[in-house]
């Protein structure tokens, strides 16, 4: 037999044993590791002096019979355990691919919260008499607005009239979310935020110490990873008015949160 | 001397565990020292070494990694586990009783012992 025809014998044994595996990766490695083998050997013959064409015979004689191999190795690599790992990867794939935008999302603007980390409902959105306030109206705005990686949005609105001063008091709740977990609280929502009413009129911001009566007031009333919950109180709201907005513009930033006001004048 | 296989067959997965024990080996290597150790007396069909030890892969008493060889080809070693020397003692003492029981049977023992 000439050397290429023997060559082509070793070349013929490999693929006749590993084509009793069925699953493609593990054919290839068996394949690999059989033809390796029969390398080594026939080099191993070659150089104890055996002629060329006689190492070849040798070695594909003494892997002994293909499919006898072949059958032995089919049951080291049953079929259905690689096609299962293939299946498994596919699903493990398509799942991060649809979870990872939905929990993005979730985060960002904070429901992902609302099923783990319930926020507690302040007493002025719950109670029909507050102190000396009565509820107006109650709703819940749904605005959302972001900045600085930041999403804000108000979540909840109350309106009261506060009997002892004879003014409208508007109380909201703003969540603030950050994908981020160092991102650290929204400061500049809770102190730099001023107010806008649709009849034109400014709320400017806290802090006091100036004199001048603050007419939006903010804090911090629960953190929770991934966000924070913020309570604003507006007092003086113009009545009749139509909408308000929270906004922010300095340092070349700016943010506008605004949201529709229901509920009739006292 | 020749021997039957028949005799050999049973104890292959117990002579792989054992020369691996000794330190991560390659398919033919084992092969070699198989046949060199023996005097020839254990020369499997080489192509018979691949099941036992992909089976001895799949049930973790072996792992397998490739490293690059002499010739530039990747190779793949074999390294025993800590399961694989559970299960080469368990083979090794099953062994060694029943050696020690056909050794107490076989008339040559049996003639020495004045029980023949």
């Amino acid at each position: 037999m000439s050397l290429s025809a023997n060559l082509s014998a070793m070349s013929r044994w490999c693929e006749q044993a590993a084509s009793w595996v069925r699953y493609p990766p593990d054919r290839r490695r068996v394949r690999e590791e059989l033809w390796n083998h029969m390398d080594d050997a026939e080099c191993a013959r070659e150089a104890s002096g055996m002629p060329r064409a006689e190492a070849v015979a040798e070695t594909v004689r003494a892997m002994g019979d293909a499919d006898e191999v072949g059958r032995a190795l089919a049951k080291a690599h049953p079929a259905w355990k690689g096609w299962l790992w293939e299946v498994s990867r596919a699903l493990l794939v398509c799942v991060f691919i649809l979870a990872v935008p939905l929990l993005v999302n979730a985060v960002r603007d904070g429901s992902l919260h609302d099923g783990f980390y319930a926020y507690p409902v302040d007493a002025r959105f719950a109670e029909e008499d507050y102190g000396t306030e009565t509820l107006l109206a109650f709703w819940e705005p749904a605005a959302k607005a972001s900045s600085d990686g930041y999403t804000f949005s108000v979540t909840r609105a109350a309106r009261r009239y506060d009997t002892a001063s004879g003014e409208e008091v508007l109380y909201f709740t703003v969540r603030a979310s950050h994908p981020l977990p160092w991102a650290g609280e929204p400061m500049a929502a809770v102190r730099a935020f001023s107010g806008l009413d649709s009849a034109g009129k400014d709320y400017p911001r806290l802090p006091g110490g100036t004199g001048e009566p603050s007419r939006v007031r903010s804090r911090v009333s629960s953190r929770r990873p991934f966000s924070w919950q913020l309570e604003y109180e507006v007092r003086e709201l113009t009545p009749g008015a139509e909408w308000f907005e929270l906004y922010y513009r300095e340092d070349g930033r700016s943010v506008a949160l605004r949201f529709p006001l229901k509920g009739a004048t006292a | 001397m020749k021997v039957d296989r028949s005799l050999l067959s049973g104890s292959t997965t117990l002579l792989v565990l054992s020369l691996l024990a000794e330190g991560e080996k390659y398919g033919y290597q084992l092969i070699a020292e198989l046949a060199a150790r023996s005097d020839d007396t254990f020369c499997l069909k080489e192509g018979t070494l691949y099941p036992i030890l992909h089976t001895l892969e799949q049930d973790r008493r072996v792992v397998s990694y490739e490293r690059e060889a002499e010739n530039g080809r990747m190779r793949r070693y074999y390294r025993i586990t800590p399961r694989g020397k559970e299960l080469l003692t368990e083979k090794a003492a099953e062994w060694r009783f029943f050696a020690s029981k056909v050794d107490a049977i076989i008339p040559g023992r049996a003639i020495r012992e004045g029980a023949v």
